[in-house]
């Protein structure tokens, strides 16, 4: 609990901060607040208390996911501290929505009641729509934040009439009587439980950009700031895949969620990989890489194997590693181009800066799954999952699209290592923002040789 | 300091040399790079001598773990040394060795512009030699070995723009990697029957398994210590390494790497023993490739190539050693070839520097005058390796001949035909490049005292080699075998059992013979120089010598030509034909179908709402009536 009063208080600290004009403290204060639930949650390991009357359950899982959100905010703030050099105003805001929407990620990674889940969810998004429109004078990002806010209340609207069908089924929000409930065989043909289950399935696939609900996603990641979408790509989806995963590990899943939970790997395999390889823009390219990713995490899950949570979250470590690193590379290269997106951006980087285009092959690779990276290793774990939990015509598709996603992958390694036509801006590179990418280019290859379980 | 943080740091302190070098290459001048490349080094021979200094032979040899490496399965191969006799061996000579010849390279390589990325290859070479001899187990054997290979390769090529290196360095990697397939092969065969990879591990479970396996695996080691000991059929590779720079031939393709198949066969000791096919193989091949390449050295004219058959040569005589069981002999032999050699090696690498990068010995000639302490040391190595009594080569292949003998004459005949041979094109090397008169047009100089000094100390490491191991007969102890066999743990040695007579009889006779020999050699090449003409004039037999028996031109007729062909047809028919368009066939679609899927994206809020919906209206029909 103190963890989550800690954050919220240094969240109201920055706007404090904000209003009195301490610009240059802001991300020292919201490090050293992450710093200190970071070291909150790792001291308070063996605590496995229920809080706020059991709604929430700080076990294993939610200390680990935790602790790894807080590492990649820490990541994003210290690259916030160039990223938000040149803006003017509202600079303390931003910080502070961060840390709130992170205390929401916090408490829908340790909810047990499916209110709390509820309002982790929104704690978690309505921060979110008004990040999304952060620059104030750009219209894509205000187009992206109103189309993030009308899409969020819509599967928020389904979220909730789910939960009301889940309680109407079972009469209870608690995820522990909920389970037991659902394991009982004359259970599972209701169909009101039934029918609840894959609407709040449906809200949460939202969050986790799954098709068919993923159409908000490359309009938001590509109008919103760089730092926002790196945020939104790596501790949001966190977020929302531990509550995912927290949600269906504790239910007795009916057949039909299990098919459903299917057609939506393979379509998000499918449309993920596919249109991102005509995909130029390489905000957008993100995008479509998150959804494939999106795809393969949830073939981690659908085999509802014990191993898949460390699976997840090996994945997700991988993942939001090579992403924060990726997106702070891209801000300095579309500072050096004028605010160009396309990938053509990154041409010439070798040249320039050596080590930052080899942080950006590592981190490539690894999201494309080439071996001696974590990302091979992850994607491996999830293909034997998938293969052990007798998937074995959707693991190969899932490998044949892994194959497909090395191509649009390839592309910007190419930009990179390309020698450049014409004279351009040169990269500047901040020391800080060095480390940080230094740090995650190294650490996709640690990762590989260091395989993480959950506690 | 702990035996385990010194053990870490031999191969640690080359290693950190390669990183720094590599990556400030562009910024450290040749001399400020070959100086620092040098001092790591000799640190790390200080190391492995405090570690020798500190080890107790009656102990045996100890594991020094640095951490766990691969560990799934049923698997489980620590990245671990092994500091015991025979590793501290073969590390004092690697890196007391490769010291000296690191120093001789700033002198040699000072005018190059790639000078620091030279060393940091040097240096990397010596981290991957470490990491072989060092390693506890196969698998780290295995990552020094493929890294000893991958710099040989890199310095055999190191002087990039001369298209026939970069032929001489792939022939190289490729008869390399043909060597580490066996390799490979006996590793698996190895943990499929032991179920581990390490040394001591092995070797205590194979004592006394008496299986048809055992030939199999010993074989296929075999055949890797052919490719990187350049040994029948593997050995046409090491002379066109001679491409390198000279510091490389003495280091890598003289001294260390070439030992890395006796190195290994040592290790294995007792795998050999349970495999007495394979021994009779090692011996026979061995024999040969000491025969044939000496007989190629007689009529060469480059001085590199001399010297690369005469290495080719001497390395044929510690297989011969490993054949019949006299490892320590082996490591006799590679220990005192390591001195001179690569002070012959490095003698003519003065001599080359001293020419301006003249190789050809009919263009030398009377350069005692010149390079004065490059012909002493040279004749000190020349003398030798011919074996004149004394000498560490006496000693060390003496001692092969003598359990040659022990085994059958005609074997000793055979060696003592090699011996022959060796001293006659040793000595005629000598005697046209420093003896007569001088017959090019350069200007020849003493080199610098960073390469006369190693050359001094390689040639007192040259006489005085002997004494490590000298045997009864001349008042010693044999006290390098003693050391050796404390290494472990299985690897026996055979004592030699002859009587004092015999043995004084054949070292007086091969002396005598030498002797005469160097005096045969003399009148031809000194009192006049006799050079070889045009090789269409010779008679068949010594044509065929003098082409190198046409082995290069047998291999390529064998596999350059029909690999060769085979692929370029398969490329114009089978690639270009089938696989090529197919593949883009598949790109192209999936390209065409990302096109199309692409299109439901608009950007429309409300558009995206009903796709929203009615993709959830049709995935709860999907999912209910599917249930």
């Amino acid at each position: 609990m103190s963890a989550l009063v800690l954050l919220s208080v240094v969240g109201v600290v920055l706007l404090y901060l904000g209003l009195f004009g301490r610009r240059t403290a802001l991300a020292a204060t919201g490090v050293a607040g992450l710093l200190g639930t970071i070291a909150l949650i790792a001291t308070g390991w063996h605590l496995e208390s229920p809080l706020f009357a059991g709604i929430v359950r700080f076990d294993g899982p939610a200390r680990a996911y935790t602790l790894l959100m807080a590492g990649a905010t820490v990541l994003l703030f210290l690259f916030g501290v160039d990223y938000y050099a040149r803006m003017q105003r509202n600079v303390a805001e931003q910080y502070a929505l961060m840390l709130f929407s992170l205390v929401g990620g916090i408490l829908i990674v340790s909810f047990s009641n499916l209110v709390m889940l509820f309002l982790g969810i929104e704690i978690l998004s309505i921060p979110l729509y008004i990040l999304a429109g952060g620059k104030r004078d750009s219209f894509r990002s205000g187009e992206a934040a109103f189309k993030y806010f009308v899409q969020g209340s819509f599967a928020s609207g389904f979220l909730l009439m789910g939960l009301a069908l889940v309680y109407g089924a079972t009469g209870s929000f608690d995820l522990a009587a909920i389970g037991t409930w659902s394991a009982d065989a004359a259970h599972g043909h209701d169909t009101v439980f039934l029918l609840g289950l894959l609407l709040t399935l449906a809200g949460l696939a939202f969050k986790l950009a799954a098709v068919p609900f993923h159409f908000w996603s490359p309009d938001v990641y590509e109008g919103s700031p760089t730092l926002i979408t790196a945020f939104m790509s790596t501790v949001v989806k966190t977020a929302a895949f531990a509550a995912f995963h927290r949600f269906i590990a504790a239910l007795h899943l009916p057949d039909a969620v299990g098919t459903m939970l299917l057609t939506m790997t393979v379509l998000t395999l499918f449309l993920g990989n596919v249109v991102a390889l005509r995909q130029t823009q390489f905000k957008r390219l993100m995008a479509y890489s998150s959804i494939a990713h999106t795809g393969f995490l949830l073939l981690a899950l659908v085999g509802g194997d014990p191993r898949s949570g460390d699976v997840l979250f090996y994945y997700l470590a991988a993942y939001t590693l090579a992403t924060v690193g990726l997106f702070i590379i891209l801000t300095l290269a579309k500072r050096a181009a004028q605010g160009e997106e396309h990938i053509r951006i990154f041409r010439g980087l070798f040249r320039e800066r050596p080590w930052v285009a080899v942080a950006a092959l590592l981190m490539l690779l690894s999201l494309a799954g080439i071996p001696f990276t974590a990302g091979f290793v992850a994607k491996y774990r999830v293909f034997m999952l998938g293969l052990a939990g007798g998937h074995v015509l959707i693991t190969f598709f899932a490998v044949a699209m892994a194959l497909l996603g090395i191509y649009y992958y390839a592309l910007v390694v190419r930009e990179a290592f390309a020698p450049r036509e014409q004279e351009g801006g040169t990269l500047a590179v901040a020391p800080l923002n060095w480390l940080v990418i230094t740090l995650c280019g190294v650490g996709v290859v640690a990762l590989a040789v260091w395989p993480v379980a959950l506690p | 300091m702990s035996t385990d943080l010194l053990a870490a740091l031999v191969p640690a302190l080359p290693l950190a040399g390669a990183i720094a070098l590599a990556a400030l290459r562009r910024k450290l001048g040749a001399n400020a790079a070959g100086g620092l490349a040098t001092a790591l080094v000799a640190g790390a021979f200080v190391a492995s001598a405090l570690l020798f200094q500190g080890f107790d032979p009656a102990a045996g040899g100890r594991t020094v773990k640095l951490l766990d490496w691969v560990r799934v399965a049923g698997m489980d191969i620590p990245l671990a040394l092994r500091i015991d006799a025979l590793s501290l061996t073969m590390m004092l000579i690697v890196t007391g060795v490769g010291a000296l010849i690191h120093l001789y390279s700033i002198g040699y390589m000072h005018e190059d512009e790639r000078a620091p990325t030279f060393f940091a290859q040097l240096n990397l070479f010596t981290f991957a030699m470490l990491l072989l001899v060092m390693g506890s187990n196969f698998l780290v054997t295995f990552i020094g070995w493929e890294g000893v290979g991958l710099c040989s390769y890199l310095l055999i090529g190191f002087w990039y723009k001369t298209p026939e290196y970069n032929y001489a360095a792939r022939k190289a990697f490729v008869m390399n990697r043909i060597g580490d397939v066996g390799m490979v092969l006996a590793m698996v065969l190895l943990f499929q029957r032991f179920g581990t990879l390490e040394y001591d591990a092995i070797m205590d479970r194979a004592s006394g398994v008496n299986d048809p396996l055992m030939i199999a695996a010993t074989l296929f080691l075999f055949l890797g210590a052919t490719g990187k000991s350049a040994q029948i059929p593997l050995f046409t590779w090491l002379p066109d390494a001679m491409a390198g720079p000279t510091p490389v031939s003495a280091l890598i393709h003289a001294a260390t790497m070439v030992t890395a198949g006796v190195f290994l066969t040592v290790r294995s000791s007792v795998l050999f023993e349970l495999a007495p096919f394979t021994q009779d193989i090692i011996l026979w091949v061995g024999t040969a490739t000491a025969l044939l390449a000496a007989s190629i050295g007689l009529f060469q004219n480059d001085i590199k190539k001399v010297l690369a058959y005469s290495t080719v040569s001497q390395l044929g005589y510690m297989f011969v050693a490993l054949g019949l069981g006299a490892y320590s002999a082996a490591m006799f032999h590679v220990t005192t070839h390591a001195f001179f050699k690569a002070l012959l090696f490095l003698g003519a690498g003065s001599v080359i520097h001293a020419l301006g990068g003249e190789q050809d010995i009919r263009r030398m000639g009377g350069l005692k005058g010149t390079v004065r302490t490059t012909y002493i040391t040279f004749l000190i190595g020349t003398i030798a390796i011919a074996g004149l009594p004394l000498m560490s080569g006496f000693f060390s292949k003496d001692l092969i001949m003598a359990f040659a003998f022990q085994r059958s004459p005609v074997l000793f005949a055979l060696l003592l035909a090699g011996a022959l041979m060796t001293a006659f094109y040793m000595f005629r090397l000598l005697f046209l490049v420093f003896h007569g008169t001088y017959r090019g047009q350069a200007h020849p100089h003493e080199s610098p005292p960073t390469m006369t000094v190693p050359l001094v100390v390689l040639a007192v490491l040259s006489v005085a080699g002997g004494l490590l191991n000298l045997p009864h007969l001349f008042g010693g102890h044999e006290a390098m075998k003693h050391f050796l066999e404390s290494a472990a743990e299985g690897i026996r040695f055979e004592n030699l059992a002859l009587d004092t007579m015999t043995e004084i009889v054949l070292m007086t006779l091969t002396t005598v013979l030498v002797g005469v020999v160097i005096y045969i050699a003399h009148g031809r090449f000194a009192v006049k120089a006799t050079l070889e003409g045009d090789e269409a004039d010779m008679p068949f037999l010594k044509r065929l010598v003098a082409q190198r028996w046409r082995v290069d031109e047998l291999y390529r007729a064998l596999f350059e030509r029909p690999f060769g062909w085979l692929s370029t047809n398969l490329y114009a028919i089978a690639e270009n034909k089938v696989v090529a368009p197919l593949v883009r066939g598949v790109g192209d679609a999936a390209l065409r179908v990302g096109e199309t899927v692409r299109g439901i994206q608009t950007g429309n809020a409300g558009f995206h709402l009903l796709a929203m919906l009615c993709g959830l209206i049709l995935l709860l029909t999907f999912t209910l009536m599917g249930s």
